[in-house]
Parts: structure tokens; C-alpha cells; sequence
């Protein structure tokens, strides 16, 4: 059964998601080299950059974001698009950080997987709710798509043509599933709580117990005081030589999800070419 | 295997550490039966006939000071904490329990330690008495962005050479001590046992939090300096929280950091 990661990247005014997604690309390399790596986009993508995809694929179909600057309602065609059988998406904003072949042994018991739960560079369990107020106040389940694993088969192939659905039909279903606190534009981590609570598959599509989750980097989820908007300005960071990330002197491992554009320098993409 | 309990005691104007180290080691001998080993640069008193190895060292030549307090009066004067990094080197146990002279023991838990498998056991965390003050982010972390604290207070270590590069960790932090608290984001600028400690387990743990060391089999509770030590009689002590509210305790170790207050009910005492 062949596996592999997709990237999804969309043209969009505000972040070079492209040369994101190539230090994504070369940090799963780094670890997992033997695994196939698939770049969804609607770039033209620069010769020099395509080397680092095992596939390159068109976001097929009417373009779902085009009154949205984040461009993300796209990505509910993933599943339908995806070359392997067996797939991992990740945000292009996350470097991989060790080698991950556990992981698929432990997702192939899954039909579907997603994290209900994020840690801190800390290595801690997040529990501030400061961005998931329409999860926690509309009871939808607390899923994060940065990472997510699916294979191709009959029940996903339900699951994901919901998630369209609601990523078409955005402001119905939020009339309806976000009364308590409503957010304007449609944003995959809720389109997908929204699905998954529709069809009922909490138990299913999280674990209680497992590890396979990634470090948000989100600014006010990580336990300190300080309220600077850019965790980028207040904590120092780097990548060694070896690939390694340490953020206030701790060392980082697994999934790591920067969020912030300018974590992600010239000079850092260069070193992750050497790596 | 030896087993044993190492004080140090350094006195300033302020506090008399050797007379607090003796009735630290008194409640040792009742409570754990164990030898207690002095590590002191202070004229011994004849008195102090609580310990069963003395061993005298270089006043540490250390600049910085501290705000002592006695609820609330208080007192700058000099802080004496730099030799406790070299607990390895100066223990005469192969075993050794190294406790702050403040650090009362009032039962027999800390001897669990060496039935242990474990090469080096710490506290990281600690809860006042009063059950009621929150364990704030300062006493989680050393510093608001930065690694989890652990309390030297009181810990285990047995002679291993994972222990002895620690012991050598922890000196380098101490001695480059202007370098660690930068890297460490930690604003003060005294040097804290605790800090060090904490850099040097995450430092020899990869730059990452794993099980080692694992925690005391003891608790660490403690009274603030701010707290008032008002008695102890028949084995009980009395104390009165910063808030105004009356505590009485028995059997259970306690730090109190009210060394002014403790010192004074130990004259009582004696």
C-alpha cells in the first residue's frame, strides 16, 4: 500500500506558502527519505523548487477561496486528489523534526485520524482556549487539521464530501453549528469539527492516549506571560547543523508548527538544503 | 554502601546556618537515623554535637546578596549558596541525602530513597501548607519563556558517573553563571541553586524533558519567609501565614524559609 505526505499550497497575497512548503518538504526528507512527498498548489512552480516534490498536482475544480485571503477552503479536495492510499497532510508551516515510521504504524489503525490536542514548545499539553472559543462554546470537537492522516476508502470518501459541502454551504451550516459564537470567514478547523460532529465520529478520528499530535506555536497557547503577538520576538530559537531546533533552549521534536512567516528565513531554508 | 545526610552551612550577620544545620541534624537522627556530615566555613561550636563528620572549607567568595526576611521585617545580607554544586565531591557517603539547614524532617519518608534504583531524586514541585497559595508560573519555570524548575532543597544522589558529570555541569553553570542566565532567559541576576540544577538536568536530559530524575518520595512543603514561625512544642509547629491565618503541623517535613523565625524558636529550643 503506498503512503506519502501532501502539501497544500494556494496562491494567496500575504505568505510565500511555496518556499514554506519546500523547507516542510525538505525536513521530511531529512527523516523520512524514503517516502513519497505530493505538492497540491495552483503555482506554477519554479523549476528549482519542483525537485523537492515526488509529485506536483493542480488544485482540480472551481476554485472554493476565491472571496478568502487565507486561502484554505480548497483543501477539502485533498482526499479526492491524493495519489497514495495512505496520506498525512500537513500545514506547509511545520518542519518534521525525527523520524516519524512509528506514526504509520500507528495511524494504520485509523480509517481517519486527526489531534484533538496540541503541545507547547514546552512539550506540555495545551490547555488555553484563547483561540478555540467557537469550539468550546459551540461543543464542537477541538480538531486541528495542521496534521491529519486518511486512507482512501468508502467511509472517508462520506466524510470528506460533508466537509465540502460545509466549506460551500460555510454560512448555513454556521447558522447552525456555531449559534454561541460565530466566525465570519470558513476556516478548516472548524468546517471540519462541524463533520465530524455531523457524523458522529469523535471516537473514531481522535486517540485519548497516543502522541501523534505536533507543537502549535501559536503565541498565547504557550504558558507564559508575556502578550507580544509574535512568539518569534520573544523567544530565541535555532536550527543546528543536525537539523535540530531548539526554542528556548529546548530542544524540539516531532511535528513543529511555527505559524509565523518570519520564522522561516532565507538563511534557514539554506541550511535546511544542506541538511 | 555508605548512607548519610550532608548540610552546609555558611553564616552571615543574619542567620546563624551552623546552629540551624545542628538542630536540622538532631531531627535527622530522630527521624531517619542517619549520619549527618557539616560542609562549613564557620568556627565550629562544641554544642553543635549533632553532627558525625565536620568538614571545613574555604568561605565561598561570593558577592551577592539577599533580602532576608522575618514576616515582615527584613534584612539585606550576604548569601553564602555556591558550594552545594560541589555536594559530590565532598560527600563522604556513597548515599547522600544534601538538605537545606531550613528543611525540617519530621518523619522517616526520605529514607525510601535508598531503596531506590534511582541514581539522583529532586522536588519539582513544592506547595505551601496553606494548600490555598497557587503554584504560580514563577515557581513552575525559571523564567516566564523558559525550562521547568526543579527545588534543590532537598535531594538524593547515590555516586554514579551520570551524577558526577552532573555535579561537574552544575559547577560549570555556576562558574559561568552570567553566560546560563542569559541563555536561560532568567532576569536576576543572583545565582540559585535551583536554576542550576534545573539547566543542568535538562542540558545532560538532550535539551528535553524526560523521566530523569525522577521526583523525592517526600513532598516538599514549605512556609514562606513572609510566614511567621511562632512555636514548636512537643514535636508541633505553630506558624502564622502572611494572611493572618493560624497553622499547626506534626510530622510532616516542611521547609521554612523564615530562617530569622526558625532560628529563633530553635534558642528557644535549646
Amino acid at each position: 500500500m503506498n503512503r506519502g505526505f501532501i502539501l497544500f499550497v494556494q496562491k494567496n497575497n500575504t505568505s510565500d506558502y511555496l518556499k514554506q512548503a519546500v523547507a516542510c518538504s525538505l525536513s521530511i526528507k531529512k527523516f523520512m527519505p524514503d517516502d513519497q512527498i505530493c505538492l497540491m498548489t495552483d503555482i506554477d512552480v519554479p523549476e528549482n523548487y519542483k525537485k523537492h516534490f515526488d509529485h506536483i498536482q493542480d488544485i482540480p475544480g472551481l476554485d472554493l477561496a476565491v472571496d478568502s485571503e487565507w486561502k484554505v477552503n480548497n483543501r477539502c479536495k485533498i482526499y479526492r486528489n491524493s495519489p497514495f492510499e495512505q496520506s498525512i497532510v500537513l500545514d506547509v508551516d511545520m518542519l518534521l523534526l525525527e523520524n516519524i515510521e512509528h506514526w504509520w504504524d500507528q495511524l494504520s489503525k485509523y480509517e481517519l485520524y486527526y489531534t484533538d490536542k496540541v503541545k507547547t514548545y514546552r512539550n506540555e499539553w495545551v490547555s488555553d482556549d484563547y483561540y478555540r472559543k467557537v469550539f468550546v462554546e459551540n461543543s464542537l470537537p477541538n480538531v486541528y487539521c495542521g496534521f491529519h492522516y486518511f486512507k482512501k476508502c468508502k467511509n472517508n470518501k462520506v466524510f470528506f464530501d460533508l466537509l465540502t459541502d460545509i466549506v460551500v454551504n460555510y454560512e448555513q451550516y454556521s447558522k447552525r453549528f456555531t449559534k454561541n459564537r460565530t466566525q465570519s470567514w470558513c476556516s478548516m478547523d472548524v468546517a471540519t469539527a462541524i463533520a465530524i460532529k455531523l457524523l458522529g465520529i469523535q471516537h473514531k478520528v481522535f486517540s485519548k492516549h497516543s502522541n501523534l499530535t505536533f507543537t502549535h506555536m501559536k503565541p498565547r497557547i504557550q504558558n507564559y506571560k508575556s502578550e507580544l503577538n509574535l512568539w518569534t520576538e520573544q523567544i530565541d530559537y535555532n536550527l543546528n547543523s543536525q537539523s535540530e531546533l531548539f526554542v528556548g533552549n529546548i530542544k524540539q521534536k516531532g511535528l513543529f508548527h511555527y505559524v509565523e512567516d518570519n520564522f522561516l528565513t532565507d538563511n534557514m531554508l539554506e541550511q535546511l538544503k544542506c541538511i | 554502601m555508605t548512607k548519610g545526610v550532608l548540610l552546609f552551612a555558611h553564616n552571615n550577620s543574619t542567620v546563624d546556618y551552623v546552629k540551624q544545620a545542628n538542630f536540622c541534624a538532631g531531627q535527622i537522627k530522630k527521624h531517619l537515623d542517619l549520619p549527618v556530615c557539616l560542609i562549613t566555613s564557620d568556627k565550629f561550636n562544641e554544642d553543635h554535637n549533632n553532627f558525625n563528620h565536620v568538614i571545613v572549607v574555604e568561605k565561598p567568595s561570593t558577592a551577592q546578596t539577599k533580602r532576608f526576611y522575618n514576616a515582615t521585617q527584613s534584612y539585606e545580607d550576604s548569601w553564602n549558596n555556591t558550594s552545594r554544586p560541589d555536594a559530590y565531591s565532598l560527600t563522604p557517603y556513597d548515599e547522600t541525602i544534601v538538605m537545606d539547614t531550613d528543611y525540617i524532617v519530621a518523619n522517616s519518608n526520605l529514607n525510601k530513597v535508598f531503596k531506590s534504583k534511582e541514581d539522583f531524586l529532586i522536588n519539582y514541585k513544592a506547595q505551601h501548607i496553606d494548600f490555598e497559595s497557587k503554584y504560580t508560573e514563577e515557581m513552575k519555570y525559571v523564567s516566564d519563556t523558559g525550562i521547568e524548575m526543579c527545588w534543590a532543597t532537598v535531594f538524593y544522589f547515590k555516586k554514579t558517573e551520570r551524577t558526577k558529570i552532573l555535579f561537574e555541569l552544575i559547577n560549570h553553570i555556576k562558574n559561568e553563571w552570567e553566560f546560563y542566565r542569559f541563555k536561560y532567559q532568567i532576569e536576576n541576576s543572583i545565582y540559585r541553586n535551583d536554576f542550576a540544577f534545573a539547566i543542568a538536568i535538562h542540558m545532560i536530559n538532550d535539551f528535553a524533558k524526560t523521566n530523569w530524575p525522577k521526583q523525592l518520595p517526600s513532598k516538599l512543603f514549605y512556609t514562606t519567609d513572609k510566614d511567621s514561625v511562632d512555636s514548636y512544642v512537643d514535636s508541633k509547629w505553630n506558624f502564622t501565614f502572611e494572611r493572618g491565618a493560624k497553622c499547626q503541623i506534626k510530622d510532616m517535613n516542611i521547609h521554612i524559609m523564615n530562617k530569622i523565625g526558625l532560628n529563633k524558636i530553635i534558642d528557644q529550643y535549646e
